[in-house]
């Protein structure tokens, strides 16, 4: 196991590299001025403006050069200084976020951490307790009820249920509202006299002992979560579901059976921990992908985190900010894909990761 | 068959959901899909009034936040530093930290009252402008204003100079050249990289020369180029006016006023200048923190110069600002800001042109542009309504098509009926012919809502040149369009033409312009074809570089209130749309002579002359198709109290929020 953890973590870099090149070779299908465009915010008012935008940036260097400067940075010319260099830790400036893409980053993950991991809970826990019960109750009316619960979650698109939570839960009763604290609560948090350990708002209140705060946070996560979750707690119940009425039908089922084991036994003991070996496949990249960022629902409720950050920043085409966020994406999924297969192999040791 | 029962059943249910989310919203929102958004730039920008919500009848929502002022609307500042900022959002958050010599009185766009000046003298040929500096004033970290700020910040602005900034209209009234490279290069034919060390000097001696302070006398000096009958309108715009105070400046890291490493600080990056995310003005609100991508917050000053009882208009504000809190929410998705609007927790919402219906049943009162407020329902909403912009759309034509290797937008490139050759622009009657085949009443009432004027050529209602009283030449006349092909040079009309009128994706205003001009030349003749191309802006800039795009749909914000403004840009051979329509030599020589003699003159009933005839030669000779000049709408609570509308302020609604109060 050990030493498959290190051969991954050995491979993760040149992964990461890969990615950048293939990033990097798709934007090359853009003209220069095409991405000098990022610079204005019309059409130039100055004669000459993009061609010397073209020029100041050496957009029109071959891709290779390009590619090496965005590694291994450049130096100024008045100052004499390295600017910049993936390999020197420095993804760029994002012109979106308006700071250094790494920092974009730390200050937004933590508002999304507390989305995904708020969501997370309701999300594995509900959608496979509700997929074991429904594949207990094969075709009886516990199941019906959650696949139809599920084909409606499942159907609806995020979009629409975000925008009619929030017209109701806030709008019309003011009870949820969107963002991440109320402006009251956020000027408490602006201040010095609040101490962010972690961002997360909910953590730091409680360290910070602001119930109030606390409270207020949460009000603010409602929707989100429950937007967030509805879509992936169906897929899950369903996957759950199907898993759970596949080992059923296992001929090792019958022989438990047989052996005299009570049903709840049978089920526990031999029926879910084999089914939910695609479970944790499924759910473990599900959450991943929470952690990457939720575009819509994000930015249904303002929610500023990494989801709102990347859409807009492929919107705007800044292209540092897109190859900073395509680097840490595919950081989060190969390190999630990782830690998932490893999960594997302890849930399911026939499986032999070595 | 229970479960398929069920399965229907939840079938319904999903059905149901969706054809309600989907439906139309319970108040009359008309043609809502067809609606079109307004011209970005100019989509919200706020009017004028006297205490309109005092007349409003009992409002549906209490106030909440009542010392803070919640403005929730899209986008943010490129950056906090005025000398580099041009774009309204950032301007706007400036005008309320910042403060220049003059600033406008009141909705007044043309009268201007002191600030940061006592008052100004200007020589007999209006090109050297004398400011006495005022005493007594402090900047928000402490330090006093002396007149060697003022100039510093000047000169600070125009040695940074950047790409596609504005100094290229701050350095043509000092120098006459349009970038501080140019000024360094001079006569010189090196390259600015290649500039030696004393030519460098020479350029920022330049310009120190143009901003004089004396700080004994408490005065600063402008020496302009040429008489600038615009320069307080200028003065008014933070990328020029904005004064910082050069030792805490310095301190910072700023360029220390030397001339021996100005180039150090020049053409920045925007996250390069010391003053990218921080601020010290004099301005009555203070910086607070500014979190990208979610807020920026401003705080009252309460160390303000201006003395209660000194008001900075008559009847205006004095003292400490009334509201102690600012909030600039970026809510990028219009129902959330919708949303935050209805339950009380945003003043003012950012609204888009096709989203105005939704809220029109919950005006509680509706003011107009002069100020005048009627009750219209007990809805919490107050709206100002037919506000004018300071914005204007032509169609250009392109009268020197770039075709060569092939150009899509052209068809073949020959007058064949496939195509237009490259000079198909040229003949002024091709030119008339597309101006009457263009249904203006359509364009406004469909496209714009109503919400529109008809351009009569490049200078604006309201201004100076204007042709009041005159209505615009052409109006949708197909048999006038027949009657002006029919006299072309060409055949056209009996070969017809295929071209292409691109616009950016996303911008519906652009679209239905051009899809309106398309319907008017085919409905004239079969043999005519035009195709409405869609692509991403940087597609359309790339296309648009290259000179490849025979129509061009494209507007104009002003950057400071003067004909000159309107006039330059799109009629002279250097003006920023001017230069890429290849006007023909002879018609482009007669506008910049009449450009440039608006421009010379101080005279304001000569000058309207000269701008009255640029306005109607532009419509004779129709370098453009004049198309139309947005009118908008601001909404606020009804609690916002003391709003008036000025369409020169960069954010009309957010300007100088020291004007307006909050109360029941």
């Amino acid at each position: 196991m050990l030493t498959y953890i290190i051969r991954r973590l050995f491979i993760l870099p040149l992964i990461l590299i890969g990615v950048t090149m293939l990033v990097f070779a798709m934007l090359s299908m853009l003209t220069p001025y095409e991405r000098a465009s990022l610079y204005v915010s019309d059409i130039p008012k100055r004669q000459g403006a993009i061609e010397d935008i073209v020029k100041k940036y050496g957009l029109d260097d071959p891709i290779h050069i390009q590619y090496w400067r965005w590694m291994v940075g450049q130096k100024d010319e008045v100052t004499g200084e390295i600017d910049g260099g993936i390999l020197r830790g420095d993804m760029g400036f994002s012109t979106v976020g308006h700071m250094p893409v790494a920092e974009v980053i730390k200050h937004r993950l933590p508002a999304t951490a507390e989305l995904a991991l708020l969501s997370a809970i309701p999300l594995i826990g509900l959608s496979v307790w509700m997929g074991i019960k429904s594949a207990v109750h094969h075709n009886k009316l516990p199941d019906q009820i959650l696949r139809v619960l599920a084909i409606i979650g499942w159907s609806v698109p995020t979009f629409v249920l975000g925008l009619l939570l929030l017209m109701f839960f806030y709008a019309k009763l003011d009870w949820f509202p969107p963002e991440r604290l109320s402006l009251w609560a956020s000027q408490i948090v602006q201040s010095g006299e609040f101490t962010r350990y972690t961002q997360m708002n909910t953590i730091d209140s409680l360290l910070n002992l602001r119930f109030d705060i606390f409270l207020d946070a949460l009000r603010h996560l409602v929707l989100p979560v429950i937007t967030l979750s509805i879509i992936s707690w169906a897929f899950l119940l369903r996957v759950t579901r199907s898993s759970m009425l596949d080992t059923l039908r296992q001929d090792y089922m019958t022989t438990a059976r047989a052996k005299g084991l009570n049903e709840r036994r049978v089920i526990k003991g031999h029926a879910v921990p084999n089914a939910l070996i695609p479970v944790i496949t499924v759910g473990g990249m599900t959450l991943i992908g929470l952690f990457n960022g939720v575009v819509i629902t994000e930015t249904i409720f303002n929610y500023p985190g990494l989801g709102k950050f990347m859409a807009a920043s492929a919107a705007m085409l800044d292209v540092v900010s897109v190859l900073g966020m395509t680097l840490f994406s595919s950081f989060v999924l190969v390190f999630g894909n990782l830690i998932v297969d490893v999960l594997y192999g302890i849930v399911d040791p026939r499986i032999r990761l070595d | 068959m229970r479960s398929k029962l069920l399965f229907a059943f939840s079938l319904l249910i999903v059905a149901s959901m969706v054809l309600s989310a989907c439906a139309p919203a319970s108040t009359p929102v008309a043609d809502d899909a067809e609606a079109p958004a307004a011209e970005e730039t100019v989509a919200e920008e706020a009017p004028a009034a006297e205490e309109p919500a005092e007349e409003a009848s009992a409002p549906a929502l209490d106030m909440k936040n009542p010392d803070t002022y919640v403005f929730v609307t899209f986008g943010e500042p490129q950056t906090l530093d005025p000398a580099w900022t041009y774009e309204t959002t950032g301007a706007a958050q400036q005008n309320n930290i910042y403060e220049g010599m003059v600033w406008f009185n009141r909705e007044d766009t043309g009268s201007f009252v002191p600030v940061l000046s006592t008052g100004w003298e200007i020589n007999e040929t209006g090109d050297i402008w004398t400011f006495d500096i005022r005493e007594g004033v402090t900047f928000h970290e402490g330090g006093t204003l002396e007149p060697h700020d003022v100039a510093y910040s000047v000169q600070r602005a125009l040695l940074q100079d950047r790409l596609d900034g504005p100094h290229w209209m701050t350095l043509e009234a000092f120098f006459g050249l349009y970038s501080v490279e140019d000024l360094a290069i001079g006569d010189s034919e090196k390259e600015f990289s290649d500039l030696s060390d004393a030519e460098l000097v020479a350029a920022c001696e330049k310009v120190k020369s143009a901003v004089v302070a004396d700080d004994e006398a408490g005065t600063v000096t402008y020496n302009l180029a040429t008489a600038t009958p615009w320069f307080l309108a200028m003065l008014t715009n933070n990328f020029l006016a904005a004064t910082y105070d050069m030792e805490w400046m310095v301190e910072q890291g700023a360029w220390d006023g030397s001339c021996d490493n100005w180039v150090q600080w020049h053409d920045p990056e925007q996250e390069n200048t010391v003053l990218f995310n921080v601020a010290n003005g004099t301005g009555p609100y203070i910086l607070d923190h500014w979190t990208p991508g979610e807020e920026i917050a401003l705080v009252a000053n309460e160390n303000y110069w201006r003395a209660e009882g000194d008001p900075i208009w008559e009847g205006g504000p004095s003292g400490i600002a009334s509201i102690k809190n600012v909030v600039w929410k970026i809510v990028d998705e219009w129902g959330t800001r919708q949303a935050m609007f209805e339950a009380g927790d945003a003043d003012f919402i950012a609204v888009p042109s096709q989203y105005r219906p939704q809220l029109e049943p919950d005006y509680g009162v509706i003011c107009d542009e002069a100020g005048n407020c009627e009750d219209a329902s007990d809805g919490y909403i107050q709206a100002w309504t037919d506000l004018p912009s300071l914005a204007m759309t032509p169609a250009q034509f392109n009268q020197s098509i770039n075709v060569e290797g092939g150009n899509p937008f052209a068809g073949s490139g020959e007058l064949d009926g496939n195509g237009i050759p490259a000079e198909f622009f040229r003949d002024v009657h091709i030119r008339r012919a597309f101006s009457y085949c263009f249904d203006y009443e359509a364009m406004i009432s469909d496209a714009l809502n109503g919400e529109g004027i008809q351009s009569q050529g490049p200078i604006i209602a309201g201004m100076l040149g204007y042709r009041e009283g005159e209505d615009p030449i052409y109006s949708y006349d197909p048999a006038k369009c027949e009657e002006e092909f029919k006299l072309a040079d060409s055949d056209v009309w009996e070969t017809g033409f295929y071209l292409q009128i691109a616009y950016n994706t996303g911008n519906d205003t652009r679209r239905l312009s051009s899809e309106i001009l398309k319907a008017g030349l085919e409905a004239v003749n079969p043999n005519f074809s035009v195709q409405v191309v869609g692509m991403p802006f940087a597609v359309l800039l790339n296309a648009r570089r290259a000179g490849k795009l025979p129509i061009y749909v494209g507007g104009w914000l002003e950057d400071f209130h003067d004909p000159h403004n309107w006039a330059h840009p799109f009629l002279h051979s250097q003006g920023a749309y001017g230069r890429v329509v290849n006007m023909e030599e002879g018609l482009a020589a007669e506008f910049d002579a009449l450009v440039e003699e608006g421009a010379a003159l101080t005279d304001t009933e000569e000058r309207r002359a000269v701008y009255e005839e640029i306005q109607l030669k532009a419509q004779e000779d129709a370098p453009m198709i004049w198309l139309y000049q947005p009118v908008g709408r601001r909404h606020f609570q009804h609690w916002i109290k003391d709003y008036y509308y000025n369409p020169a302020y960069p954010n009309a609604a957010y300007s100088y929020i020291y004007a307006l109060s909050k109360g029941e």
